[in-house]
């Protein structure tokens, strides 16, 4: 459906993005996940064609993004925010974007403007952030895309508008096979609905995964040894993700025999193995550094 | 129609400035024509046996080009530095189109609006006049050659300055200092040459002619040298076309390339930062020595001192224009 090939991207001096490859297929939902400032967001611009790469491209069904930019009518991004939808309110707005796309579907964007109930004269920048969100994606769902780029779509909203997103998305992918690229830091949300997910570190995209297979991959251990092993454990680099005196929340992978073996030999005196979440993969992944 | 979304999405964004620029720019001239006209004949009516002189009409008078050259200058501007530093500008470039049909549409808009109006203004002005048979200080086509060729070449300069800058106030600030530096170079370089050359006045004068003449803003100026460039040179209007042409492609090939990236420099371009910077201490150099030498009775050392307090000032001027970033919202 859409491929990067290669993308790399230096701002300000700084490589932001060093040969960044992947290839999202039809009715996937792909969550990018980093730290901040690790370039979710230039990956999304690049993709869009908002900003260009300095080498690489971005393939639509193979055709290239940037030579023949029609085939964006398939492709929309929904960025934190839209400063160009401020100054219009809904009406204004689905005139303006049914002339940019021809498959804008007024009737689709109707029924969900009313049935999350969102003022239709209102201008966008008098909605509170939670409608700011609902209304963007409503737009870039009624724009009738193959794939659709969500930055922070959950960012900044409370928990049942933030259920109401989700289920928006997941019914869209279910009904018509949509692709979506998400970046959010809320990994809750990352792990209820995304199928694959990918870490970019180091300007590079590292253990691009299934979300099941993330659960395969990775074991938790709670563990308390008779001693201080915090060192040792450190030591062995194996990732801490809590601990308290003598008590460790520790995660490996779940082939990682040697590391877990190592662990038995200190004797433990309580050795429960848990399933892992998302949140844990990613504290063990990015925090580590700061942590041990 | 293609990009025909993209042409009412444009046009929504500067809607109130193209229709102010469109009716001042139809109406404002035929309006005043009338006007100074309906006055000379009310004033024969009432004072027949007065021994006034028979009706000239003034062209570039008025303050029509320059009210026309600000709303085109704020459209520029919206179009660009403001779209950008408003984070607008990501929403345009992630549309379906080129991004050389986004300049194209861009420009094409406002130009429809400097064509189709100034041609309104020639009718009917040009009817008025024909109709009454009102003498005219030039011929009305080349005056409305030479405004339509400049408020073009305003725009595009304005447009193009767009392009490579990063916040609105770089834009202004490129434009009005392109559109006024062959000038000040023609100035500071006349001076030093006076100053250390054995260069014969008429020499000098022809330089500073040239550019003068090369200067976009030269209309703008309220000298009667300036002001009468147009009927002096009939073929003047071809100038500030030329320019037009140069500051499209200047804007349609940085457009193309353009970085869009939101981080409050002044050029978009870095590699523009240092000649400009060259340009700028340049300048304050030649202009403050010429001074120094002028105010010191013609004394190298007044020269010297000029050449390092220009030098100070450039430098310190271009560190904080160029270098310094702003902060985007």
């Amino acid at each position: 459906m859409i491929e990067l090939k290669n993308l790399s991207k230096t701002l300000n001096g700084e490589r932001v993005l060093d040969s960044v490859s992947l290839k999202l297929e039809k009715g996937e939902i792909f969550g990018l996940l980093g730290r901040n400032g690790s370039g979710k967001t230039t990956i999304l611009r690049l993709i869009q064609q908002i900003i260009l790469p300095d080498e690489g491209e971005v393939l639509f069904e193979n055709v290239s993004m940037m030579e023949h930019p029609l085939v964006k009518r398939k492709v929309v991004y929904m960025p934190v925010q839209n400063p160009f939808y401020d100054r219009y309110s809904y009406r204004e707005l689905v005139k303006i974007l049914k002339s940019l796309y021809p498959d804008f579907d007024v009737t689709y964007s109707n029924e969900l403007i009313n049935r999350y109930a969102i003022p239709e004269t209102k201008k966008y920048r008098e909605l509170s952030t939670g409608l700011k969100k609902q209304f963007s994606l409503i737009m870039a769902f009624a724009i009738r895309p193959a794939v659709i780029l969500l930055d922070e779509p959950t960012d900044g909203i409370d928990a049942v508008t933030r259920h109401d997103l989700l289920q928006l998305m997941i019914d869209e992918v279910a009904e018509r096979e949509t692709t979506i690229f998400i970046t959010s830091h809320r990994l809750e949300d990352i792990e209820r609905i995304c199928s694959r997910i990918g870490f970019l570190e180091n300007s590079t995209l590292t253990n691009v995964m299934d979300m099941d297979s993330l659960k395969e991959d990775y074991i938790k251990i709670q563990a308390v040894f008779e001693e201080d092993v915090h060192l040792k454990i450190r030591e062995r680099k194996i990732s801490i993700l809590d601990y308290s005196g003598v008590f460790y929340t520790l995660l490996l992978q779940r082939d990682d025999v040697e590391s877990k073996n190592w662990l038995r030999s200190l004797n433990p005196k309580v050795w429960n193995q848990l399933p892992v979440n998302l949140e844990e993969v990613f504290i063990a992944k990015f925090g580590g550094k700061r942590r041990w | 129609m293609v990009g025909g979304g993209l042409f009412e999405k444009e046009f929504k964004q500067v809607r109130s400035l193209c229709i102010f620029l469109f009716l001042f720019n139809s109406f404002a001239l035929p309006f005043t024509v009338w006007s100074e006209y309906s006055s000379y004949l009310d004033f024969l009516k009432k004072y027949p046996d007065s021994n006034l002189e028979p009706f000239v009409f003034q062209f570039g008078a008025d303050p029509h080009l320059l009210i026309s050259s600000m709303f085109l200058f704020f459209i520029a501007i919206n179009q660009m530095g403001t779209e950008r530093a408003r984070g607008m500008m990501d929403f345009t470039l992630s549309l379906p189109y080129k991004r050389s049909k986004i300049f194209l549409v861009k420009w094409a808009l406002v130009f429809g609006i400097i064509l189709s109006s100034t041609l309104i203004s020639f009718i009917l002005t040009g009817s008025y006049l024909e109709w009454f048979e009102i003498a005219v200080s030039q011929p009305t086509f080349n005056y409305y050659f030479t405004l339509f060729s400049t408020l073009a070449m305003v725009y595009t300069l304005t447009l193009a300055a767009g392009t490579l800058t990063g916040t609105p106030f770089a834009q202004g600030l490129t434009a009005v200092s392109a559109a006024i530096l062959p000038l000040l170079f023609a100035l500071v370089l006349t001076m030093n040459a006076d100053a250390f050359g054995n260069f014969t006045y008429e020499e000098m004068e022809k330089w500073f002619e040239f550019g003068y003449l090369i200067t976009p803003a030269l209309q703008f100026f309220g000298w009667r040298i300036f002001q009468d460039v147009s009927s002096i040179y009939p073929f003047y209007f071809l100038i500030p076309g030329g320019m037009a042409i140069l500051f499209f492609f200047v804007g349609y090939f940085s457009f193309i390339k353009h970085p869009n990236e939101r981080n409050g420099n002044f050029f978009l371009w870095k590699q523009l930062n240092l000649p400009v910077q060259i340009i700028v201490i340049l300048l304050g150099v030649l202009g403050f020595s010429a001074v120094g030498y002028g105010s010191s009775n013609e004394s190298f050392t007044g020269y010297l001192i000029g050449a390092v307090i220009g030098a100070a000032i450039g430098i310190i001027l271009s560190y904080y224009l160029i270098y310094k970033k702003t902060k985007q919202a």
